[in-house]
């Protein structure tokens, strides 16, 4: 008896749908477009309105009928696995078009982490969802529909499946660990399952898992490409580049429409300096036809940075768009965008597209800076008389530049410290094509906004520095030679400049900063890291700053003269312009006259006669407290800033 | 009448108050001076603001010094940070909750502050960011005074473990590894004052000790609440004193099936296991006690056991 209506059911979708066409079984719910909005109120009486939503990277709607177990099936895993991993952000409406008595009942029984909601307003007509339940819509970034799919049978794991994918490409490994592990367990030969779990483990760095993962997938049957692609994007890792060729041979001959060979080889050949093969290589990988979705997304995205590099910055922009339709959780794609709008000075579409990516996670902290910056400039941009100023001194400076002017007239006092001055430029990005671009902006934007609010160093501003070099037509392979580089500083009036390079390994950038004093051409620093894109690349930067600190106060100390001396207090000609800040101490010393010995003069090191701590400061002076000393302290004494002793790691109480 | 009477109730709840913890009444501990960057600290202590979900604002008084006041419903922090050098800052910072002072709450920042200077910054930051986008549950955050830091003279050399109170008479509960019952114990609590501690009694199997201080203290773990069967999954609590920082409070989660070791169930954890966690209490996130913290996995920092409440249960129950 129960059976017929569902037959009926089935022959009347049928027939709509022949009668329809094929524009009823597309409808409405393109992929790539905008869901339909809807509200709907849960039996609590609280509202769900989708359009208030859209801030949400994914959102799962699920049909599904309150009496018939196999359509709830999937709804229950999700639930379940939401309980077990806490997946916390994972956004699920359940909605059945039964009464809400029935509702009220499948909600008592289930007690869902999920609101399941009665549909009385036709929103299951709205997604096609009467006939055949249960039907899954996954929504993307602006409510766009992603995936959507109906029908009994594997409509649970083809759910999971696609939920773990995303959860992949949003950088959510654990999850997508999870899912497929889930998926796994029930089905232990499941080839795209296990290969999401391969990838996950390759993700979050455990190389040796995922390459276990992916060598048991290789031997399976229906796994042997998949796996054998796997293990090559391992070996890439690694660095092991003859495996790599060797695999990607080998697939080529077995499977020659697979894309994801050419986008390795592409990589390989990038590093190794050939650009022109690696860009062949890259449009092989975009061309054909059989691949994963984010394989596919990352040709055109390595495929647009190549284009970028050239300064064909449309050509990328089509590029990266389509790399971010074929995985609309491609923040790379997305940042990537904004960085060559960065390149033809379009600030505001550039702070444009850095917003869009970061509307998909709000932790990332590359896109973070980037829109700081964009917002800066564009500031900057808008404010005329900054404008102005800028124009101004851009030509000054470029006259200078040309005519090697020397910069200042020399001083009559030549033992007071001017401020410390530091520019950066030219820092050269090489090894890997990173998916990102970027970096270098990244790091020197971070770095100067530590370094400034430090108080001690003043880092020359970088829209000075990008005027200069366009009007002076110096590419950045120009500053690669140090010489331009160091006469640029000069002309910056900087006394030191960092330079350096960032080499792309797989495993992230490697970063070299060498500080050059303008002056001398030495070198008081060079730091070098190993940067990985994660929280801790933010504190990563903010220990280069102390040291870049530490480096300037130590090997160029702060020297000044005591302007007056009053009851224990002592007035410095130095104030915050020159770097000075309240705690910052300083030695009162003594040159010790030289002494002549067989017709030589020989210099003695000046002696510390006592010390003082700055307690109040002005623009050009400052005043500070004597801590100890040998002998009165007197107008025209020599100071000299000293690094403070260290301070204990567990703070000290005052 | 009845106003002037209800302010005097209040005034006398106000000393009774202050009566009870003396050691937390002077300012002193408030003020700081870490061997970091002004702006360096300004972003931690925003970054964590952010993540409890306190609405900041930031004011600079003078060139040199800045103001952060971030509220939280009742809770109220005004945090003022100076350059002390450009590499050195003097912080000074004020708690209340709907406004009386806590001092408890900024020991956890300072505890915060130097977590951030001492760990490493690529190797964790996986567990870390882990733990840092988790707010501590008030419940657990309510045990932080119960818990204590457990001093002795072990074999060759001076051990320090943690442990906490289980009763208002003085019982205090923590591991029994590398304890000599013999010798002279002192317990810490979390404010800071010390006594002296005799252990009553150990089960080198169970790796459990009993100790007893001669004190009354209403801070203690019940252990009606305890709570035996986790889920695979769960997320829990620790609070200790690794490397003798008490009151240090980590997070972690139940990674594997129930293993048993020498005829002993034991639950593994992904948590931050460090030299003197031994003995630390873990809670579910309701504060209620599951288990206490028995080591780590040889090699690891992030990677334990626990002794399930079970144990802890058939230690007490033993003659």
């Amino acid at each position: 008896m129960r059976l017929i209506p569902k037959v009926l059911t089935s022959l009347l979708v049928v027939m709509t749908m022949f009668v329809a066409g094929p524009d009823f079984s597309c409808g409405q719910l393109v992929q790539g477009e905008a869901a339909p909005v809807f509200s709907l109120n849960d039996i609590t009486g609280k509202t769900h309105d989708l359009s208030a939503m859209k801030d949400y990277s994914m959102i799962i709607l699920y049909f599904f009928d309150v009496e018939s177990r196999p359509s709830q099936e999937g709804l229950l895993s999700l639930d379940r696995l939401s309980k077990k991993y806490q997946i916390n952000d994972l956004v699920v409406l359940g909605i059945a078009p039964s009464s809400s008595e029935k509702v009220e009942e499948f909600i008592k029984r289930t007690h869902l982490n999920f609101p399941v909601i009665a549909d009385d307003s036709d929103v299951s007509n709205l997604y096609q969802a009467r006939f055949i339940l249960p039907t899954v819509c996954i929504l993307g970034p602006n409510l766009q529909v992603m995936d959507y799919f109906q029908g009994g049978g594997k409509t649970t794991e083809i759910m999971l499946l696609k939920l773990a994918e995303r959860k992949l490409r949003q950088n959510q490994t654990m999850v997508a660990k999870a899912i497929s592990d889930d998926i796994i367990g029930k089905n232990p030969h499941h080839a795209k399952a296990t290969m999401l779990k391969g990838y996950a483990e390759l993700d979050e760095g455990s190389l040796d898992e995922a390459e276990e993962t992916f060598r048991k997938l290789s031997h399976q049957k229906d796994g042997e490409i998949l796996g054998k692609e796997g293990l090559a994007s391992v070996y890439a890792k690694q660095g092991q580049i003859k495996k790599v060729l060797a695999l990607a041979e080998e697939i080529e001959k077995k499977e020659p429409a697979r894309a994801y060979v050419h986008l390795i080889k592409g990589d390989i050949l990038y590093s190794q300096n050939n650009n022109k093969a690696a860009e062949i290589e890259y449009r092989k990988a975009v061309q054909k036809k059989e691949a994963e979705p984010f394989q596919k997304a990352i040709a055109y995205n390595q495929l647009g940075r190549l284009q970028a590099n050239l300064g064909k910055y449309h050509e990328a922009r089509e590029l990266y768009d389509q790399a971010v339709d074929m995985d609309p959780y491609y923040i790379e794609a997305m940042s990537n965008m904004g960085v060559t709008y960065e390149k033809e000075g379009k600030w505001d579409k550039a702070l444009d597209a850095y917003r869009k990516a970061r509307s998909l996670d709000k932790n990332d902290i590359f896109t973070e800076i980037l829109a700081k910056k964009a917002q800066e400039m564009l500031k900057l941009q808008r404010n005329v008389e900054q404008k102005r100023r800028i124009d101004k001194l851009v030509k000054e400076l470029s006259d200078r530049y040309r005519h090697q002017k020397k910069s200042r007239s020399k001083n009559k006092d030549s033992w007071t410290s001017r401020p410390m001055v530091l520019s950066f430029v030219g820092f050269q990005e090489k090894g890997v094509l990173s998916q990102r671009d970027g970096f270098s902006s990244v790091l020197v934007t971070r770095l100067t906004e530590l370094l400034n609010a430090s108080g001690r160093v003043q880092v020359v501003e970088r829209a000075i520095i990008d005027q200069l070099l366009e009007e002076l037509n110096l590419g950045s392979s120009d500053l690669a030679d140090q010489e331009t580089a160091l006469k640029l500083g000069r002309v910056l009036a900087a006394k030191l400049i960092g330079t350096g390079s960032l080499f792309h390994t797989p495993e992230g950038p490697f970063m070299s900063l060498r500080l050059i004093d303008t002056e001398t051409s030495a070198i008081p620093k060079i730091v070098t890291k190993q940067l990985v894109l994660s929280p801790a690349f933010v504190k990563e930067i903010r220990r280069i700053n102390r040291e870049i600190l530490k480096t300037v106060i130590l090997k160029y100390p702060l020297c000044g003269y005591v302007m007056r001396i009053s009851d224990r207090q002592v007035m410095i000609n130095l104030g915050s312009k020159q770097g000075v800040v309240s705690g910052t101490k300083f030695d009162v010393i003594e040159e010790q006259k030289p002494i002549k010995y067989k017709g030589k003069m020989l210099h003695g090191l000046p002696k510390s006669i006592g010390r003082v701590e700055v307690t109040q400061v002005e623009p050009d002076l400052c005043f500070a407290r004597v801590l100890n000393q040998e002998r009165p302290i007197k107008e025209d004494d020599k100071l000299k800033e000293i690094m403070d002793e260290l301070v204990s790691p567990e703070g000290t109480n005052e | 009448m009845t106003t002037m009477m209800f302010v005097k109730f209040l005034t006398f709840l106000l000393c009774l108050l202050s009566a009870c913890m003396p050691v937390y009444a002077g300012a002193d501990g408030s003020i700081k001076l870490y061997p970091l960057p002004l702006i360096e600290l300004e972003e931690i202590i925003n970054d964590r603001f952010d993540q409890l979900g306190f609405e900041v604002s930031s004011n600079t008084l003078r060139a040199d010094e800045k103001i952060l006041i971030a509220k939280r419903q009742k809770e109220k922090w005004f945090i003022s940070l100076k350059h002390h050098s450009p590499l050195a800052t003097k912080i000074k910072a004020v708690f209340t909750v709907a406004g009386i002072p806590d001092q408890s709450r900024i020991d956890i920042l300072w505890n915060l502050i130097s977590t951030y200077r001492n760990t490493p910054s690529s190797k964790d930051s996986l567990i870390e960011t882990e733990i840092s986008n988790q707010v501590i549950p008030t419940a657990v955050l309510c045990r932080i005074e119960s818990v204590v830091c457990v001093k002795a003279k072990g074999k060759d050399r001076n051990i320090q473990l943690s442990g906490f109170f289980v009763d208002a008479n003085g019982l205090i509960i923590c591991t029994a590894h590398n304890l000599i019952t013999s010798e002279a114990i002192t317990i810490v609590l979390f404010d800071g004052t010390s006594f002296r501690g005799e252990v009553l009694k150990t089960n080198p199997h169970l790796d459990l000790a009993l100790i007893r201080v001669n004190l009354e203290s209403n801070a203690f773990v019940p252990l009606e609440d305890g709570r035996n069967l986790l889920g695979m999954g769960e997320r829990l609590y620790s609070i200790g004193c690794p490397n003798d920082l008490g009151g240090t409070i980590f997070s972690g989660t139940i990674n594997g099936p129930p293993r048993r070791l020498n005829s002993l169930p034991f639950w593994q954890v992904n948590m931050k296991i460090y030299p003197g966690s031994s003995g630390s209490p873990v809670f579910d996130i309701q504060g209620n006690l599951v288990a206490i913290i028995k080591g780590k996995y040889r090699g690891t920092d992030a990677l334990g056991f626990l002794i399930p409440f079970e144990t802890i249960i058939e230690f007490f129950k033993e003659e």
